[in-house]
């Protein structure tokens, strides 16, 4: 059940014409006040100019239980939780950012925000090998941590899929409310975090998403994981945000390099200048935190497997070439790489361009 | 008068000093012939020269071009009444080749020519001078003539090469008005044209591209005979500049050769089209068409007010290449869906009904996403996600189910890397695939389908068992490869191809993993 503070707490959240410092005012104001509205009343004078007189009267009208109350059961209703920051399941981590949420929303496991948390975020527009590279250190880092991201497509989509594909925690943070995900084609995806993870917001779930909301969403990504890896960014991506926040927050910030030439690793290589450490295997984080992985056993390869991958294992390469060095027909060679990618031991890294899949390596 | 001497008149009626002549010529509604009776009258009256018989504007210009024609030829037109009456009457009739018969009966009815019996079958236009020019259709028409029990044809010397593979017509080939009158008085008689035999080693057969001609692109190349050794159709996804055309105008090169009843039905086809050079005769080659993606639907499938062939028959029994896919209008996309089930489109006119036949292999052709660098190692796509979903959804899912083959191409660039290839040549990789498709052909001869890809539920069943192995590489693939349960049907009747081509009877792992390889993603 939720205290009286808790209450006002998700009333005055409610309010998306209010900014979270007026939010923040008001409840330190009202929080030893008997009748909220009384007071209000009596004090009108200090909202002149901090909000609408439209929206001060829908304001004090709203001072009454059956708001409340409608808007309990409305979240009830959806699954969806309120942690205020008054609440034991709210994450330690971010309280001691420079400006908490009042309110997180939640719709999933509650215990994760509990667990060691990692962040990986990325840009929506992605090469292959980007996508590839997101996947393997959700598969590698989701062993260890409750991996952190957002809902966009392209890196937060793969790492979302990976991890909840192979049964693993993931929390996706929205900057919307849970009723408007963007992109609406990842509604599905939300439904399944919702449901084997953990989807949070900042913002009640009727509330429209706007462009300033994922900047400041990005603080709670950086706020919440125990470090964050930069995947990829262009010149202007968002992830800069991220990286920022996590920089101000004392988190660990690992960023992948690439090439001079490649827009979409412009972000991670200037992250990487400024500080970032510069990461380019899972293990190269889990080595950061100390800790070891566990063993894999050798796969058992067959011969022509075996020099498939000895082929192509200090560089991707095209299937042409492939079958030049290793002087066999295309159709012998095809079998072997679609069975080694079913396996997951290789992926492909651009039109018919093969390389090993991180995990493979030893 | 000239030929007054020969004064044996069967096909006429006696009236006064004038007859009514009837002189047999042919209409075409789709690719099927219809004897028209051309009479023609000549009265006392005022001058006159009329046609009657549902006959459209281009018919009814022909008493121009043959008043002319006539005058030119050293013959008169005489001041009278003359009525041309086209039978049957509720039959439309179109075009130029009624000219010529035309002419002939005019020449009869006056006397002008006098005949025992008219017992050819009359086709082609007439110019002002005289000439006989050659007219579209000429195949079609003889090969119904000779089904509705004619065998004698007069035609213009420009169609005489098309006509000569007939078995059973005997053809005489003129090149003015004046030479059929000598021939039809018995003057000066034409011998009948001589007859050819189809023969596929004929030199004939010749294409501009070759399969050799392209430098790596081996999983292309592969794919491609994959392909067609199974019928499949095939869709090639790759930035612009890949090599996807020439690629695609390999298809033919590597397809079955024709049988002779595959190269008349083509030859029809175009031949009704008007696309039949002068010097060719019949249609070797497979045809490969390529409609630019503004096309209309009408001239995609046919019809239109003289309901012609459209791209798709074009195509027929060779090669359809939709370049860049996605830009076709999507109601021309759709269209493509019933002559792909099919084999064969039919197009309806307020008055007629026309079929024609359309099984032709599709092969598109798409960029990866709207800007055509998704997927590069190197370049960056500047397209949204949702952009590229939207691009990839304009070809329908149902369109998308009929394409067996999906392949991405890329920019040649190992191809001069390698200096060591032999590269096949079209020649050699055909000879497999004549071979592959004799196996499909004994294996459904009972079931009424050529190809692995006709194959519907029942037949795969039947002859696609798959083994515990199999089909655990296929639920693999499923999981970790992300396929959708619809691609399971394609990817099998691929691996039945690829088995068939490696001899093999029953489908194998390897096999099942190569088609995994071409499914669409
Ligand atoms: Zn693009």
């Amino acid at each position: 059940m939720y205290s009286k503070k808790e209450l006002l707490l998700i009333w005055l959240d409610s309010f998306e014409f209010m900014s979270g410092d007026v939010k923040q005012s008001l409840f330190f104001k009202l929080e030893n006040e008997k009748d909220y509205k009384r007071f209000l009343l009596e004090n009108k004078d200090a909202f002149y100019g901090v909000i609408k007189e439209e929206d001060y009267n829908a304001f004090i009208s709203s001072a009454k239980k059956e708001y409340l109350d409608c808007l309990l059961s409305l979240y009830n209703k959806h699954g969806i939780k309120a942690v205020t920051i008054e609440s034991e399941d709210y994450p330690e981590e971010l309280k001691e950012t420079d400006c908490p949420p009042l309110v997180l929303y939640a719709k999933g496991d509650l215990g994760l925000l509990k667990t060691e948390k990692f962040s990986i975020v990325g840009s929506r527009k992605s090469l292959p090998m980007s996508i590839n590279t997101a996947k393997e250190f959700a598969t590698s880092l989701s062993e260890s941590f409750t991996l952190i991201t957002g809902i966009a497509e392209g890196i937060d989509s793969a790492v979302l899929n990976e991890t909840l594909s192979l049964g693993r925690k993931v929390i996706s943070v929205i900057a919307g409310g849970f009723f408007n995900i963007y992109p609406k084609s990842n509604t599905s995806l939300f439904e399944l975090v919702s449901i084997k993870g953990l989807a949070l917001s900042e913002n009640p779930p009727t509330v429209k998403p706007k462009p300033y909301f994922f900047p400041k969403r990005n603080r709670i990504i950086a706020g919440l994981g125990k470090g964050t890896l930069i995947v990829n960014g262009g010149e202007k991506s968002g992830v800069y945000s991220t990286a920022e926040y996590a920089g101000i927050y004392g988190k660990d910030i690992f960023a992948i390099p690439y090439g001079i030439n490649i827009p979409s690793g412009i972000a991670p290589n200037r992250i990487i200048r400024d500080g970032g450490i510069l990461t380019t295997s899972p293990e190269d984080i889990l080595e950061f935190y100390g800790i070891e992985k566990n063993k894999k056993e050798t796969p058992d390869f067959s011969e022509e497997e075996k020099e498939i991958i000895d082929c192509i294992k200090d560089q991707p390469k095209h299937v042409d070439l492939i079958c030049e060095e290793l002087k066999k027909e295309i159709f012998i060679i095809m079998p072997y790489i679609t069975m080694l990618e079913i396996k997951g031991y290789i992926v492909k890294n651009g039109v018919n361009t093969y390389g090993i899949a991180k995990r493979t390596e030893k | 008068m000239l030929y007054n001497q020969y004064r044996i008149y069967i096909m006429f009626i006696k009236r006064g000093i004038f007859v009514i002549a009837k002189v047999i010529g042919y209409s075409l509604t789709g690719l099927i012939g219809v004897p028209v009776d051309v009479e023609v009258d000549v009265n006392n009256g005022l001058p006159a020269f009329d046609i009657v018989g549902l006959a459209d504007t281009s018919v009814k210009e022909a008493k121009e071009r043959v008043r002319s024609a006539i005058k030119n030829s050293g013959f008169n037109v005489p001041t009278k009444r003359i009525t041309a009456n086209f039978a049957p009457a509720d039959l439309k009739k179109e075009g130029s080749l009624f000219d010529l018969p035309l002419a002939i009966g005019v020449l009869i009815a006056t006397e002008q020519l006098v005949i025992d019996k008219c017992e050819y079958v009359i086709i082609g236009e007439l110019s002002l001078d005289g000439t006989v020019r050659r007219v579209n259709g000429v195949l079609p028409i003889i090969i119904s003539a000779i089904k509705d029990g004619f065998n004698k044809f007069i035609i213009p010397k420009g169609n005489e090469k098309e006509a000569s593979y007939i078995e059973g017509a005997t053809c005489y080939s003129f090149n003015t008005l004046r030479e059929v009158v000598e021939h039809l008085s018995g003057l000066n008689e034409t011998k009948p044209v001589e007859k050819r035999s189809y023969n596929i080693e004929d030199k004939e057969r010749s294409y501009d591209s070759d399969l050799s001609f392209i430098k790596g692109q081996k999983v292309a190349k592969r794919a491609l005979e994959v392909a067609v050794s199974g019928g499949h159709n095939i869709l090639f996804v790759g930035a612009p500049g890949t090599g996807k055309t020439m690629l695609a105008k390999c298809i033919p090169t590597i397809m079955p050769d024709m049988t002779f009843s595959e190269a008349l039905e083509t030859t029809k086809i175009h031949s009704v089209s008007g696309f039949i050079k002068e010097n060719e005769g019949i249609i070797y080659n497979r045809p490969f068409r390529s409609p630019h993606h503004t096309a209309t639907t009408v001239s995609m499938t046919g019809g239109g007010s003289s309901i012609r062939p459209g791209e798709i028959s074009l195509a027929h029994n060779g090669v359809l290449f939709l370049d860049e896919m996605p830009e076709y209008s999507r109601s021309t996309l759709e269209a493509l869906r019933q002559p792909l089930e099919d084999g064969e489109i039919s197009i309806s006119r307020a008055s007629s009904r026309v079929t024609y036949p359309a099984n032709f292999m599709l092969c598109g052709s798409m960029n990866p996403c709207p800007c055509g660098n998704y997927g590069s190692e190197t370049k960056e796509c500047r397209c949204s996600p949702s952009q590229i979903a939207k691009y990839k959804a304009k070809i329908s899912g149902p369109l998308l189910d009929r394409i067996d083959i999906q392949i991405h191409v890329d920019e040649v660039k190992y191809g001069e890397l390698i200096t060591d290839e032999k590269a096949e040549t079209s020649a050699e990789v055909r000879k497999r695939v004549n071979r592959t498709r004799l196996i499909q052909k004994e294996r459904f001869k009972n079931d009424g389908i050529n190809t692995n890809s006709d194959m519907g539920e029942k037949q795969i069943k039947k002859y696609c068992k798959l083994s515990d192995e199999c089909e655990t590489i296929l639920k693999n693939a499923y999981t970790s490869l992300g396929l959708s349960p619809r691609a399971r049907s394609r990817i099998i009747k691929v691996a039945r191809t690829i088995a068939d081509m490696e001899l093999y009877d029953e489908i194998k792992p390897q096999h099942v993993l190569e088609a995994i390889a071409y499914r669409q993603t």
